[in-house]
């Protein structure tokens, strides 16, 4: 028996048995450089950027651009109350207010995006914002105990099959706003992503959403990114024009007549 | 015969200034979350005297970050607070800061600085590096006059012109900072910035300003 064939026999079967945990090595990551663009549904980037609507012609709120969430009753309620505001625009929407959006929410923000592969983590850089979004890869388990608290980004935990990265994440902050049409999860979502480079010009980030308290089956929705000529800039929101503060320090969104809108 | 000639058309690369593209085996380890080591205070910056004055009265008194929306830019996010990520990969590096969510992008891919209109000035500005050996080279312009060098609040004009060397001695990364400022400095400003690691299995926390600044912003999110 050819003694470097068995070496290699050995090896594969070694990478084989450590699975899903083994850390990738510099060489062997797709290559992902270059500035990223959300290409839709539109549902949120359709107001930026209309041209780049998939399917094409897809308006604003409309359906399918992407499914329906599969809400149970009193989530669906709430959803559709949320939707007829922004029907009306006059959603309150916290990234007006220099809030970060969150996962998954963070991942149709509108603007430029990067995709940072190394071995042992993988960076997801938001223009918008700015946010990051910090994917592990070097083995470790999602965060226990003190250390496994709600947060936007959520805990997200990776690994590669191939070229594509498969990231699971938990740990995010229930109620957070994951698009401009006001859906919502709740902190016991469950979110599975793949994300790989479809073609020279395509990102493509495969989600798989389960929220036992929220939904009733795992919702699907694919995402698209397209490349675009760089650079990607440093983000300054309170550049933005700002709301109205109340004397607490709150702030308050508007309608057009002036009126307070916010929930509370 | 062939040798000497392939030498020649090195150097004749090298002298043309087209840096040589980097390979994942040339660079080093930087790997995990780094977190400023206090030392000792910078020497005061070598002011002209119009700007010692404005120094002292300061034309920006309040913390732009804390309007929770203004980037802490360069060379002021250097010594940031929080967790520092140096990212290392072929043709760029990215160092990214948990406070503000500061991402500095240095490109070492051999691209120049940008030119004309192209040459706006931002927060973090056009960083330009290049590797010497180990060691990253940053050269930063196209800074915006309206950012704080540091944390002390000290002012600089939109002539900056920063070079940073970053390179790993023992278990530190230490930054060799140059600052040359025409405008508001007699001559160039050096300041170090030196990073410990965190243990294996530390993480990189969220930062979201309006919470910390605004418990009203923290209820209306929820």
């Amino acid at each position: 028996m050819d003694v470097r064939r068995a070496c290699c026999v050995m090896a594969l079967s070694l990478a084989a048995s450590a699975a899903a945990a083994a850390v990738p090595t510099a060489q062997s990551l797709p290559d992902w450089t270059g500035v990223w663009q959300n290409k839709g549904p539109p549902t949120d980037t359709d107001l930026f950027d209309g041209g780049t609507s998939d399917p094409p012609g897809c308006a604003a709120l409309s359906q399918p651009c992407r499914s329906h969430p599969p809400y149970r009753p009193s989530w669906e309620a709430r959803y559709e109350q949320n939707l007829a505001l922004a029907r009306a625009n006059i959603l309150p929407d916290p990234l007006t207010r220099c809030m970060p959006r969150g996962t998954p929410g963070n991942m149709r923000s509108p603007d430029t995006i990067e995709f940072v592969p190394r071995p042992e983590r993988t960076w997801i850089f938001i223009e918008n914002g700015s946010q990051a979004r910090r994917i592990y890869t070097d083995g470790r388990k999602h965060r226990t105990g003190a250390d496994a608290f709600d947060n936007w980004t959520g805990d997200s935990i990776g690994h590669w099959e191939g070229d594509t990265l498969v990231v699971e994440t938990v740990g995010v902050k229930g109620e957070m706003m994951i698009d401009r049409s006001g859906a919502v999860l709740s902190s016991k979502a469950r979110i599975t992503e793949r994300i790989r480079r479809r073609d020279a010009s395509t990102m493509e980030d495969v989600f798989t959403i389960e929220d036992p308290e929220a939904l009733t089956r795992p919702w699907a929705v694919t995402r698209l990114y397209r490349k675009v000529d760089g650079p990607i800039f440093d983000y300054a929101c309170a550049e933005n024009p700002r709301n109205t503060i109340d004397a607490s320090g709150r702030t308050l969104t508007l309608d057009a007549q002036g009126r307070v809108i916010d929930a509370r | 015969m062939r040798a000497s000639l392939l030498l020649l058309a090195a150097v004749a690369v090298l002298a043309s200034g087209t840096a040589r593209a980097e390979t994942w085996a040339d660079l080093p380890d930087w790997s995990g979350d780094w977190v400023v080591v206090r030392g000792k205070a910078d020497a005061p910056p070598p002011y002209r005297p119009a700007w010692s004055a404005r120094q002292r009265t300061s034309t920006k008194p309040v913390d732009p970050m804390s309007t929770c929306g203004l980037p802490a830019g360069a060379p002021r996010m250097m010594g940031l607070p929080g967790v520092h990520e140096w990212i290392v990969r072929p043709g760029q590096v990215w160092h990214a800061v948990e406070e503000g969510n500061s991402v500095q992008r240095v490109y070492t891919d051999g691209r120049p600085h940008r030119q004309g209109d192209d040459l706006f000035a931002t927060y973090t500005g056009d960083n330009v590096g290049r590797w010497e050996g180990q060691t990253l080279v940053i050269d930063t312009v196209g800074l915006r006059a309206d950012t704080w060098l540091d944390e002390a609040g000290r002012p600089h004009s939109d002539q900056t012109h920063m070079v940073a060397r970053l390179r790993r001695e023992g278990a530190e990364l230490v930054a060799r900072i140059e600052i040359e400022d025409p405008v508001a400095f007699v001559r160039p400003w050096t300041l170090e910035r030196r990073y410990r690691k965190l243990p294996a299995g530390s993480f990189v926390h969220d930062f979201a300003c309006k919470v910390i600044r605004s418990s009203g912003d923290a209820k209306a999110a929820n």
